[in-house]
This record gives structure tokens, C-alpha cells and sequence, in this order.
């Protein structure tokens, strides 16, 4: 390779470096954490369900005993594997967790997930805690 | 015994009749089988044993009133979970950073290739005599083109007004607008761009609206939760 060849390569490569940071397609996503309105718990989390049934979600499963549910998510990834599952865990501290279960990538202590299921994540819970 | 039964009830009734009721006997002991079998087939599955036991075990109470709807719920929150999420917006100031760099480093070197020519001069005037052949360095006099963007350096570095330009001012000028070219993409990169951040939403504010119909009102209900 000649030096000009080379020189415009190293060139390209300096200018697409920090666009590759800015462009990733995986950001970090932590636990999201949704509050719980005090009163009876089934009541919570009946409303938890019901709110995500009027968002349009595939309830994938319910289990009102152990306070936990899964809706499938809308975002239409290119991953195999299937969409990704939400799943919103009820604690008795009054808080409920959203993760996401499939799509993730595990580096090291955070969670990376496709921008459009982490949007999709923020916008799911934020629906979850105006139910409360 | 439906055989001696049937022999007796033969004799006494005569041939027909004793052979109907032996029908009618053969067809309940059928029936009361199969009843003892499905009755067996039940309890072998066990599902109609119950039992109830004397006392159910029951949750301890926290401050929400813990019942038996969420006595198996676990007991508290991860620590690390993002209260009120919300994605923040905003610009990417590395690249916009990166982009104001590049485009000050090349009005940078424009500037000091302005300095050398007011100062020492970038061009060449040539002197000749009779017994010799000089040049000396000589103002070119394109010192204020250093202030035009992009192609300012490259002016300031091949544009004479007074003698011949110097061919490393001319490479030099013509160098700088790699780093504005580059810089000038990053900044467009940068300003049309976005980046988005996961952060808790500080005020914690939660609006909840709920529209409802009645056969002759409408209206809603707004409520502010912090």
C-alpha cells in the first residue's frame, strides 16, 4: 500500500472513529424502577396488566402470586431470536422493576440493549408509573 | 345369581317375559360398574381429596399492609433501580468540540502564516547584478486573507502581491484545510445529530389524565403526583 493510499485510509478512519461512538446502536439500560401507589397490592398490579394491555402489549404472562409479569415488546429488532420480553417484578417495598429479558447484551455490570428497546423501555414504564 | 334369577323368573313368567327383565338386570349391574370404575379413576388422580389445614402461614406486615396478595412478591428493590425514568436529549459536545478544534486549527495556522509574512516575509523578491544572483524574503502582502474561513491559509500561502510565493507556504496553506474540512464535519455531525442519555427525572413529577364519558358530560380528570 502507498503512502498517499494509506494516508487518505488512516484519514477516513480518524474522521469515522467518533461517529462510530455517536452511532451505536447499544446503549447501556439500567433497572427500571416504577413506584407503586399505596393501597392494596392486587389492586397494583392489576393495574400494572391493565395498563399495559390498553398500550397495546402481549401479555405473555401473569403470575399475580409472585407480584411478576412479561409483555412482549413492540420493537422490531433485527436480532434473532424473537422480540424481547419486558418483565415487571412487584416488591413489597412499593416498587415494581422493569428489565429486559432477551436483546441484551451483558458488559460486564451494565446491560446493553438496542436504542429503539430502551426507548420503548423508558416509554413502557413511564406508562406503568402514570397507572399508579 | 342373574343366571339362577333369570332361570327362576323363566319358569314362573314364561320364556319372554323372564328374558326382559333379565336385560334390564344385566344392564344396571353394567351401569353400577361403571360407576365403582369412574368413582375409582377419580380418587386415583386425587382430585376430588381436599383437606384444610388448621392455619395458613400469612406474610409478615411492612407499611404498605403486606396480605396474603403478595405474600411470595419479593421483599425489597434492587438498590441500583432508576427512579422515574425519563431519556434526556441533548447534543454530543465531543463532536462539537472536535468540530470547533479542527476549524480553529486551521484559522490558527492561516493566522501564523499571516504573522511570518507581516514579520519575516513568505515571499521571495530576486536580485540580480552583475556579479551575482540573490533573493530575499519579501512581504507578500496577503496577510488579511488569513481571516477569510477555509480558504483563508491556503490565500495567505500562494496569493503574492509582492514577489513569488514560497512553495512551503503554498504546501502549508493548502494542508490547513484538512483539519477545517474534518472539523467542519464533525460540527455538522455534532449540531444535527443527538445523543440520549437514561436519567431519573429530578422532579420526580407524575401526570396521570383520565377522560371520562357520561351519557351527557364530558370531561377529564388531571392528577399530579410527586
Amino acid at each position: 500500500m502507498s503512502r498517499p493510499v494509506a494516508a487518505t485510509v488512516l484519514l477516513v478512519l480518524a474522521l469515522l472513529a467518533p461517529g462510530c461512538a455517536r452511532w451505536s446502536e447499544r446503549g447501556t439500560m439500567p433497572t427500571l424502577a416504577i413506584t407503586l401507589r399505596d393501597g392494596p397490592p392486587a389492586e397494583s398490579f392489576e393495574r400494572l396488566v391493565g395498563a399495559a394491555r390498553s398500550a397495546g402489549y402481549f401479555i405473555e404472562f401473569v403470575e399475580p402470586t409472585y407480584g411478576v409479569m412479561g409483555a412482549r415488546s413492540h420493537a422490531q429488532l433485527p436480532q434473532r431470536g424473537g422480540p424481547a420480553t419486558f418483565v415487571v417484578q412487584c416488591y413489597t417495598d412499593g416498587r415494581a422493576t422493569l428489565t429486559v429479558l432477551g436483546a441484551a447484551q451483558v458488559d460486564g455490570q451494565r446491560v446493553r440493549v438496542p436504542d429503539a428497546l430502551r426507548r420503548e423501555a423508558v416509554a413502557f414504564a413511564q406508562a406503568l408509573e402514570a397507572s399508579q | 345369581m342373574t343366571c339362577a334369577l333369570g332361570a327362576k323368573l323363566s319358569r314362573f313368567f314364561g320364556g319372554h317375559v323372564a328374558c326382559s327383565i333379565q336385560r334390564v338386570i344385566r344392564a344396571a349391574v353394567l351401569a353400577l360398574s361403571f360407576l365403582l370404575a369412574a368413582s375409582s379413576v377419580a380418587r386415583a388422580q386425587g382430585l376430588p381429596t381436599t383437606f384444610a389445614p388448621g392455619e395458613l402461614p400469612t406474610a409478615p406486615a411492612t407499611s404498605r399492609g403486606v396480605g396474603p396478595h403478595d405474600a411470595l412478591w419479593p421483599r425489597t428493590s434492587p438498590e441500583g433501580a432508576l427512579d422515574h425514568p425519563i431519556l434526556e436529549r441533548g447534543h454530543d459536545m465531543g463532536l462539537i468540540s472536535l468540530g470547533i478544534v479542527g476549524l480553529s486549527l486551521g484559522m490558527i495556522v492561516g493566522v501564523a502564516m499571516a504573522s511570518f509574512d507581516v514579520s519575516q516575509g513568505n515571499c521571495h523578491e530576486f536580485v540580480s547584478s552583475p556579479f551575482s544572483f540573490s533573493s530575499r524574503r519579501v512581504e507578500c502582502g496577503s496577510a488579511p486573507f488569513a481571516l477569510i474561513p477555509f480558504a483563508g491559509p491556503v490565500l495567505v500561502g500562494s496569493v503574492a502581491f509582492n514577489g513569488f510565493a514560497d512553495g512551503g507556504a503554498i504546501a502549508a496553506g493548502t494542508l490547513a484545510l484538512a483539519p477545517q474540512i474534518a472539523g467542519l464535519i464533525f460540527l455538522l455531525m455534532g449540531v444535527h445529530g443527538f445523543t440520549e442519555d437514561l436519567v431519573s427525572d429530578p422532579t420526580g413529577l407524575s401526570l396521570r389524565i383520565d377522560p371520562w364519558l357520561s351519557s351527557s358530560q364530558l370531561g377529564a380528570s388531571v392528577s399530579v403526583s410527586l
